[in-house]
């Protein structure tokens, strides 16, 4: 036995010393070549596990009803209790001044279509009998897709005089009708039939934009006596910076002899969606006689509203105070108070909003 | 012809006029397209739900070579804004148009529709851009925006979007864990909910990197937020939510619901209640001092608070506080 070991460990004295280099190398490599099998198995058991993800919720499903209009409906009840001489005056108590339908929805590329359907009563106050009209109050298309800036309307629309017009009484800041408004524009406000064009200005940092348009003349020539069209022109000026918002227009329309012109200014400080201020004023004129309101709103905290408005013509001038509550962007609780010479006006208001989320420009009362 | 009228006029040296609703777009476009002329319409600190379309935002829209707004039914003005604005190139179904939401799997799609339940967004939940995932899915649905209306830059903006995804990739899971892995299998891991037990069973812990390890303190961290934003976040960081202030999306809260809440919370012993820095944080302030939970004012988007500087301040600033 130990001769055999004196003879093996004398052969090993003599291997070259890169043998074990070159084992080391091989030991290295073979651990590599380890580290990346088990790395690729791992990489092959994660895709695997990753196929397996849960798929996406399909899209609703709406069928037939996919291209139907978005549909919203509008509840306006008040309940108005009039004061003349100290005596509760006849026709006070609650009336649903509108339920408006409003669809609304792309015709095609070029051009998208509203159609506002009210069912209204007349304010009892005025001795109107509670009975139902059924009105399409307005109808048209609008032109999206115009080049150059250009927009158009074509129907039955309010028309773009001063910025109360515009829209709807249940947008309205007030539950009531500002006197100037009523006394240039008409009860129902100025709502006609026509084409109405709008270009804006390509300046991005501030918005210049001019209207103008023909409609049937149903404001100036109520009893259509004279077979022309009635002229409506307006030019808005409108800034934001920061939290400030601040615009002005002037509007006018004229059939024959008849003339209406109208400017207003808006301004509206709104550092949150919490928080704003906002004062309004609108200057009407027949060219013989004018009238003016002026309104201060302010937001306090998010769900409410406060507001003065003062009215002025030449056959009445009244006060009012008004607060609105929202519970959600859905329901709106108002209460007012007018007083003019020796009547007082209490109103409680209603506004409810149904179906499709309004798409109005409720920019000044939110 | 107008949409080659305005490719002409692009490729002719113009440099692009973009409008982007919210700041986190604004954000992912100014990386994407560094020469654009971006336009945001809504500052970090304003309600997304709640933007007027004025005139202003109209006649900014109006000049507009393309517009990206986020979608499922967030900015519902944005309609309004787009017919004000006469600007054909930009509506819906242009080639100027883009919804960078669009291919982003939804969270929290509502299976029953009912004002009862508040507002709803019946799409699903709208606030996609708090999943950094989430965010290269956007970036590659403007830069595919943006190859449209300026095909001479768009290898540039594919390229560009790619490295954002990459930069996303190694922010969420650390550049180690991509390497070795790569960043798109961590991610179809990462969504469909297996990522952390994988990692766990092949001892890679360790090798996660980026927001997902500097978030460990927020795995099953039970927590409470005001509104209904965070469904994304929460699902990616693995938050384990109580409850929300608001119980139905934009009504206050009834009485019976804080006291709830305040029950679950001192069972689930909350420390943390998340408020926006846009909503009145009062309600989350009483029901902090009841339960003995801190209140953190938090940014939604870009700007949100001075911190939320850019998109990744976003993230960074969102993980170090709700992890504090």
């Amino acid at each position: 036995m130990l001769p055999i070991l004196w003879v093996t460990s004398a052969l090993a004295a003599d291997d070259p010393p890169v043998a074990e280099a070159e084992l080391q190398a091989q030991l290295d490599d073979l651990r590599t070549e380890v580290d990346q099998l088990r790395a690729e198995a791992v990489l092959r058991e994660a895709e695997a596990l990753a196929q397996t993800a849960p798929p996406a919720p399909p899209a609703p499903s709406r069928g037939a009803n996919a291209f139907n209009p978005a549909l919203t409906a509008f509840g306006d009840v008040l309940t108005s209790v009039g004061v003349e001489g100290g005596s509760v005056a006849p026709g006070s108590g609650p009336w649903l001044r509108s339920l408006e339908l409003d669809l609304r929805a792309p015709v095609d590329p070029f051009a998208t279509a509203v159609a506002v359907i009210a069912l209204e009563q007349e304010p009892p106050l005025e001795g109107a009998p509670l009975e139902f009209e059924v009105a399409a109050e307005e109808v048209y298309v609008d032109f999206v897709s115009l080049p150059a800036g250009f927009s158009a309307r074509i129907g039955a629309a309010r028309q773009p005089f001063g910025i109360t017009n515009r829209s709807h009484p249940h947008d309205w800041p007030w539950p009531d009708t500002p006197a100037p408004i009523e006394r240039f524009l008409g009860e129902e406000g100025f709502t006609d039939t026509g084409v109405v064009a709008t270009w804006l200005a390509p300046i991005s940092a501030t918005a210049l934009s001019v209207t103008g348009g023909v409609v049937r003349g149903t404001l100036l020539d109520p009893d259509e006596v004279d077979p022309v069209p009635q002229w409506v022109a307006r030019g808005e000026w409108f800034h934001a910076a920061g939290a400030v918002d601040l615009g002005a227009g002037g509007s006018a329309t004229g059939l024959g002899d008849s003339t209406t012109v109208g400017g207003d200014l808006v301004l509206r400080w709104r550092p949150s969606t919490r928080r704003s201020v906002v004062l309004l004023a609108e200057v009407l004129s027949d060219l013989e006689v004018a009238g003016a309101y002026g309104a201060v709103q302010v937001q306090p905290v998010r769900p409410l509203f406060l507001g003065v408005r003062g009215d002025w013509t030449d056959e009445r001038s009244a006060l009012g105070a008004y607060a609105s509550v929202y519970t959600s962007e859905f329901l709106r609780l108002r209460a007012g108070a007018t007083a003019a010479e020796d009547e007082l006006l209490a109103t409680a208001q209603l506004t409810f909003v149904w179906g499709a989320h309004p798409t109005e420009p409720y920019w000044v009362n939110r | 012809m107008i949409s080659v009228l305005f490719l002409w006029l692009i490729s002719s040296g113009h440099a692009l006029d973009v409008v982007c609703t919210l700041p986190w777009l604004g954000d992912l476009t100014e990386r994407l397209a560094p020469e654009a002329r971006v336009t945001v319409l809504a500052r970090g600190t304003e309600d997304p739900h709640y933007l007027s379309p004025t005139p202003a935002l109209m006649a900014k829209v109006g000049t507009a070579d393309l517009y990206v707004v986020n979608g499922l039914g967030l900015e519902l003005w944005s309609d309004r804004l787009l017919d004000g604005a006469g600007n054909p190139a930009i509506r819906p179904g242009a080639p100027g148009h883009v919804q960078a939401s669009a291919g982003v799997p939804r969270l929290e799609v509502p299976t029953e529709l009912t004002r009862a339940r508040g507002d709803l967004h019946p799409e699903g939940n709208p606030h996609i851009w708090l999943d950094p995932l989430n965010a290269a899915l956007a970036a590659k649905n403007i830069a595919s925006g943006l190859g449209r209306i300026d095909p001479s830059g768009a290898e540039a903006y594919r390229e560009r979007a790619a490295a954002f995804e990459a930069e996303i990739h190694e922010r969420v899971f650390g550049a180690d864990l991509v390497g070795f892995m790569g960043g798109a299998l961590l991610e179809r891991l990462a969504r469909s909910g297996k990522l952390h037990a994988f990692l766990a069973s092949k001892g890679l812990e360790d090798r996660l990197g980026g927001w997902l390890a500097a978030g460990r303190a927020l795995r099953g961290r039970p927590i409470v937020f005001h509104h209904q934003s965070w469904v994304y976040f929460i699902d990616r960081f693995g938050l384990d939510l109580v409850g929300t202030i608001e119980d139905r999306p934009g009504i206050a809260p009834s009485a019976a619901h804080r006291g709830a809440l305040k029950e679950a919370m001192t069972a689930r012993s909350v420390g943390l209640i998340g408020v926006q820095a846009i909503y009145d944080d009062r309600l989350a302030r009483v029901l902090a001092r009841d339960t003995g939970a801190r209140v953190v004012q938090l940014p939604g988007d870009v700007g949100g608070t001075d911190a939320a500087s850019d998109y990744f301040a976003l993230i960074d600033t969102l993980v170090a506080q709700l992890g504090s």
